[in-house]
């Protein structure tokens, strides 16, 4: 292969960003590979992180978004627990992930409010003010917010076409039905920059650049078996704990996406409405089994993770903090919505429960984007990528 | 020695496994005055009773024969008598059994050979090493003080005054020692003057200070026990140690002084950075080297040469004309630090500015690794391994470097304001003596070569002895170092310095015999006058008069020997070592007649790595022949020929000299020990072959200290080989 001269004109601010995005100890490497050797994950042919240690410290962001190997990555925390200079080149994997996600998306304030503390209540006044909107809209006014009877079981119905639908419904659809496409849009504009980036990298040839029909088909269904069985993350050493909890949150997130696909179609489309009986209907139980077990999976992830800090394995920063309380607070309010509204002396409560839920899945749902969340598509990007590049590397040898 | 006495211990196997009543016998025979045995002689009572026995008997000499002379050495010293060890533990009882081919041992009352218990064989070798002691003492003649003619100098003299030689200098009068301090150029302060800043020399170790060096010459300016010579050089030594004559040449004029010793620590001169075209200096603009940032750097001058525009960029070239052999094959080890410290001053200057540096391998020496972390967290700071393959001029006066083999994997251009060479040192002495001294082997220290000009030696044990005595190198003349560590090693060689003068004083071996009083004495009638002596002394310590006659300057003797295992008229001896004590010791064996079935080896063992190698072999109950002699010899140097010719005709079949090891690498305490042993035994070799005796049957092995295992087989085959040869003809001659 041959290599071209690389014109080098490292970009300071970039470096202060990434740094200030929990990779503060970027600098201490002094490129001894130790992390690239003991990474359970990292391949032979194109080892991580040893390289992208590197060119973070030398600000090569092109090259870091360029490249597959930072999702890969699961952060099992091997390097930075062998790392003889306390590099933690996990955690600056994981700054870098942040960085590629920021350098993809567009509105990047958005990112900003997602990566620091005080951009919390921005991002909960933004999503209760489209909340509130859409609540004005569809109450018609204010409804009060200490009576469950008004908000969120009162306002009137409404019937548009063939649907039926309560306040409260169309309340939740004019918010995140929007919210969804536009979270959607942008992912799947980053996904194909970023796979066409791969492409130009690894300098895929032309009669190896598949429709991405036939991408899908073959690569994206094994990627999608892979990460259910999480068998890359279970090849972690140093921080094996997180895969069971990892994996069972995923699990949960996956009950409740179907869930809540039913209650849209059912609900929403078909008119059966809700509250359905909490302990008689089956898609209530799966979605009780869905909530349990996102709570015991982060919950296992939060006390894992401060024991892991205390053996320096891990390192938590914001991004990581807020990830882990916002899933957690949506599964407590999430089963506090239940719990409230069926207890008559305390059920007034609900309102405000249920505003601030909603509050937190908006954040959530924005998150895909913004937030540490977006592994999600850029892992599975990169894992699909991962797949078809070992996969032509065969086939054109 | 008239009256010797033998003490026999009888302790630690001796008397479970040798007769001690026919050793005592044998003793009395061969002239002991008194002999006596006893248990635990090292014991508090058995030394009691050692010196109750000597002034019972008004003994001048013992022979103590227990363990090795090794152990125990300040035990066994007695005021005013000469004391000699005969190793029956170390020598005898722990290093000699009859293995048989299975590797079993067996008893000592087994027949060793037809007609002879392995016990008689072991009580000849006894017998043999109480006879050699006892001749050893009565040809002993008791070592006096050398005390030079003229009165010693204890001034110490430092010539250099840069960081090493103001350290040198302020810590010599601290300890009391009047000092005259040498500086070449007309101001104090050597190349630290020049910084703007240095790494801290104290923990930390992580940030960067104002040169201590004003400090270091108000010390030295303001110490009454120090006298400054600026703008002087040394243009002339001659004497030795405690009697040194120095000239110092001040604004054209000469002044004689007397001094004692010598602190070398002239320090070192830039690489020539013309010689490094191929990396841009002088031929790309905004060149230049770590050197010359320095200088502009304490002139608080971060501007580009070429148009005065303020340095945002700056790229560091590591190792520049150094670990190449077209030119300084070492490493400086300053220069990481140095362009570590470079980077810094650009990046307080400006705190958008960029500092790259390109190395082969980062070498912070010690504890300055933390200055490296410190310097590594600046964001601003960009390291990568590398190899420069261009550096040529870019667009608006930039600099273009380009490297290969990066840490990315990939050719890197990198486009900067000023680019600094990191070049290395050059130490003064790899283009002039300095030292001037008035010495037969030449004015300089001898070999620098092997150290590429450096002021320094290959005593492994002894960093700061040069080949010179009396003569200490400190900073970077002695070896590539930083700052922290020159201001150590200067503290160091005072020390030595010190050393040498209290050894001066009481007339004994400056190093490494520091214990010994005797010198070789030349009787200069006999003499004629081959040079052998002065050539081959290697520490110069003779020099020659106009007729070829060795002057000796007994101060800048190490006792090794060297001139007396030289000189083919026999002319040199020591009081307690001389051609006819070891005569004597050789006559005094027992040689077995012709056809008694076991031959009789000889082996000259050296007493600084050989001899101990062997007695370690001996704690681990390693065998060696019975069948061999030791003789212990300060170094192979000291093997006269005379020795071997008296072996090898009193009948013994083979004759070894294990030493230390020589060449590139040497091992030898006296460097040139075992290397002229070699080539002397070359020449008796081709004596034997004239004689038609097999050239093997004198051997020269040489072994380290630790090289347990194989010492013991190197022995045991030359045991093996020698009995593959006729007996030597001579025996019962």
């Amino acid at each position: 292969m041959v290599k071209e001269i690389i014109k080098m004109e490292p970009d300071l601010q970039a470096i202060k960003e990434i740094q200030a995005i929990g990779a503060d100890t970027l600098k201490k490497c002094y490129q001894c590979a130790t992390c690239s050797t003991v990474c359970p994950l990292s391949p032979d042919e194109a080892p991580f992180p040893r390289k992208q240690m590197i060119l973070a410290q030398w600000g090569f962001k092109e090259r870091l978004i360029n490249d597959p190997a930072i999702w890969l990555c699961h952060q099992c925390g091997d390097c930075s627990k062998y790392c003889p200079r306390q590099a933690n080149p996990g955690e600056v994997l994981a700054a870098l992930r942040l960085s590629v996600i920021r350098e993809l998306m567009p509105f990047k304030f958005l990112n900003t409010f997602y990566n620091n503390l005080w951009g919390f209540p921005i991002l909960f006044l933004i999503s209760l003010f489209f909340i509130l909107l859409a609540a004005i809209g569809t109450f018609g006014g204010i409804p009060n917010f200490f009576n469950a009877e008004s908000f969120p079981y009162g306002g009137p119905s409404y019937e548009i076409w063939f649907l039926h639908l309560p306040a409260r419904i169309l309340m939740i659809d004019v918010v995140f039905i929007p919210l969804t496409v536009f979270v959607i849009i942008i992912l799947l504009s980053a996904i194909n920059r970023i796979w066409n980036f791969y492409l130009d990298t690894y300098k895929i040839p032309q009669a190896y650049r598949y429709k991405v029909w036939s991408i899908l088909k073959v690569y994206l269904i094994p990627a999608i078996a892979e990460i259910l069985n999480h068998t890359r993350f279970e090849k972690c050493e140093a921080n094996k704990w997180r895969a069971l909890p990892h994996k069972v949150l995923l699990w949960a997130f996956i009950i409740l996406a179907f869930t809540t696909a039913i209650v849209f179609v059912m609900a929403d489309i078909l008119g059966f409405h809700t509250p359905w009986h909490p302990l008689l209907h089956p898609v209530k139980w799966l979605g009780n089994i869905g909530g349990l077990m996102l709570l015991y999976g982060i919950i296992s992830i939060a006390l894992g993770r401060s024991r892991a800090e205390v053996e320096k394995s891990v390192r938590t920063s914001y991004p990581d903090s807020l990830l882990i309380y916002l899933i957690l607070f949506i599964g407590l309010t999430g089963f506090g919505i239940e719990i409230f509204r069926s207890i008559p002396s305390i059920k007034n409560a609900t309102s405000l429960i249920y505003l601030i839920h909603l509050a937190l899945v908006f954040i959530l749902f924005l998150g895909v984007a913004y937030s540490k969340f977006t592994h999600l598509v850029f892992r599975t990007t990169a894992i699909v990528f991962d797949l078809y590049f070992k996969d032509i590397t065969q086939k054109m040898s | 020695m008239e009256k010797i006495g033998v003490f026999i211990c009888t302790s630690c196997d001796i008397e479970k496994r040798l007769d001690i009543a026919e050793l005592e016998n044998i003793a009395r025979t061969q002239g002991a005055t008194a002999v006596y045995s006893k248990e635990f002689l090292c014991s508090k009572e058995g030394k009691t009773f050692i010196e109750e026995k000597i002034k019972e008997n008004g003994l001048s000499a013992v022979s103590i024969c227990a363990c090795s002379q090794r152990v125990n050495y300040d035990v066994f010293n007695f005021d005013k008598v000469a004391v000699d060890r005969v190793s029956l533990r170390e020598g005898i009882v722990w290093s000699r059994f009859f293995v048989s081919e299975g590797g079993e041992i067996l008893e000592d009352s087994s027949e060793y050979v037809s007609g002879v218990s392995f016990k008689d064989e072991l009580m000849a070798l006894a017998k043999d090493y109480v006879r050699m002691s006892i001749a050893k003492l009565q040809t002993y003649k008791f070592p006096e003080p050398f005390k030079p003619e003229e009165e010693i100098s204890k001034t110490i003299l430092v010539i250099g005054g840069g960081v090493a030689g103001l350290t040198a200098a302020i810590e010599s009068a601290k300890a009391g020692y009047e000092v005259i301090l040498v500086e070449k150029e007309k101001e104090l302060g050597g190349f630290v003057a020049k910084m703007k800043a240095h790494c801290e020399i104290n923990s930390p170790y992580k940030n960067i200070v104002s040169p201590i060096i004003n400090e270091l010459i108000s010390q030295v300016e303001a110490n009454e026990k120090i006298k400054i010579y600026k703008g002087a050089v040394v243009s002339n030594i001659e004497g030795g140690p405690g009697i040194f004559q120095v000239k110092i040449k001040l604004d054209g004029k000469e002044e004689q002084i007397k001094v004692g010793v010598v602190i070398l620590a002239a320090g070192f001169k830039p690489y020539d950075a013309s010689k490094l075209s191929h990396l841009g200096y002088g031929l790309v603009k905004n060149v230049v080297t770590n050197v010359e940032f320095e200088k502009m750097a304490k002139e608080g001058n971060l501007t580009r040469p070429s148009d005065s525009k303020p340095i945002k960029s700056i790229l560091f070239i590591q190792c520049a004309g150094q670990r190449d052999e077209n030119h300084l094959p070492y490493c400086s080890s300053y220069c990481c630090l140095a362009s570590l410290k470079q980077a810094k001053y650009i990046r307080e200057n400006d705190s958008e500015s960029k500092a790259f540096i390109i190395y082969d391998h980062m070498r912070t020496m010690g504890i300055y690794e933390n200055f490296y972390k410190s310097l590594q967290d600046d964001p601003g700071i960009f390291l990568t391994k590398g190899k420069v393959v261009e550096v040529s001029q870019g667009e608006n006066d930039k600099v273009k470097v380009v490297v290969e083999e990066t840490l990315f994997g990939e050719k890197l251009e990198i486009n900067v304001d000023l680019v600094v060479l990191a070049i290395g040192m050059v130490p003064v002495t790899a283009e002039e003596a300095v030292l001037n001294l008035e010495y037969r082997q030449g004015p300089a220290l001898p070999e620098l070569e092997i150290f590429y000009g450096y002021a320094d030696s290959n005593f492994i044990c002894f960093p700061y002895e040069t080949r010179r005595t009396g003569i200490y190198a400190a900073g970077a003349i002695h070896q590539p170092m930083t700052i922290q560590q020159a201001i150590e090693d200067a503290k160091g060689a005072a020390l030595k310095a010190i050393q040498c003068l209290v050894a001066i004083e009481e007339g004994r071996a400056v190093h490494p015999r520091t214990w010994d009083f005797a010198y070789p004495e030349f009787d200069l009638k006999m003499c004629t006058q081959c040079k052998r002596c002065t050539e081959e002394c290697p520490f110069g310590a003779l020099n020659e008069d106009e007729k070829a006659y060795p002057i000796p300057f007994i101060t800048r003797c190490r006792r090794c020997g060297t001139c007396f295992g030289a000189c083919p008229q026999r002319i040199i001896n020591f009081k307690d070592y001389s051609i006819e004590m070891i005569s004597n010791m050789i006559k005094a064996t027992e040689m077995p007649e012709q056809g008694y079935g076991l031959y009789r080896l000889m082996a000259f063992v050296c007493e600084n790595d050989a001899l101990p190698s062997l007695d370690i072999a001996a704690y681990h109950r390693k065998s060696l022949p019975v069948t061999i002699r030791i003789i212990p010899v300060r170094c192979l140097g000291s093997v006269n020929v005379a020795f071997v010719k008296d072996a090898m005709s009193k009948g013994y079949d083979g004759i070894l000299l294990l030493g230390c090891k020589y060449g590139e690498n040497y091992q030898c305490h006296f460097i040139k020990g075992s290397e002229l042993a070699n080539t002397r035994m070359t020449n008796v070799a081709e004596t034997l072959q004239q004689l038609a005796l097999e050239p093997e049957r004198v051997t020269l092995h040489t072994t380290a200290i630790d090289e347990i295992e194989e010492v013991v087989k190197k022995v045991q085959e030359f045991d093996k080989e020698i009995r593959g040869f006729e007996e030597n003809p001579f025996k019962g001659w």
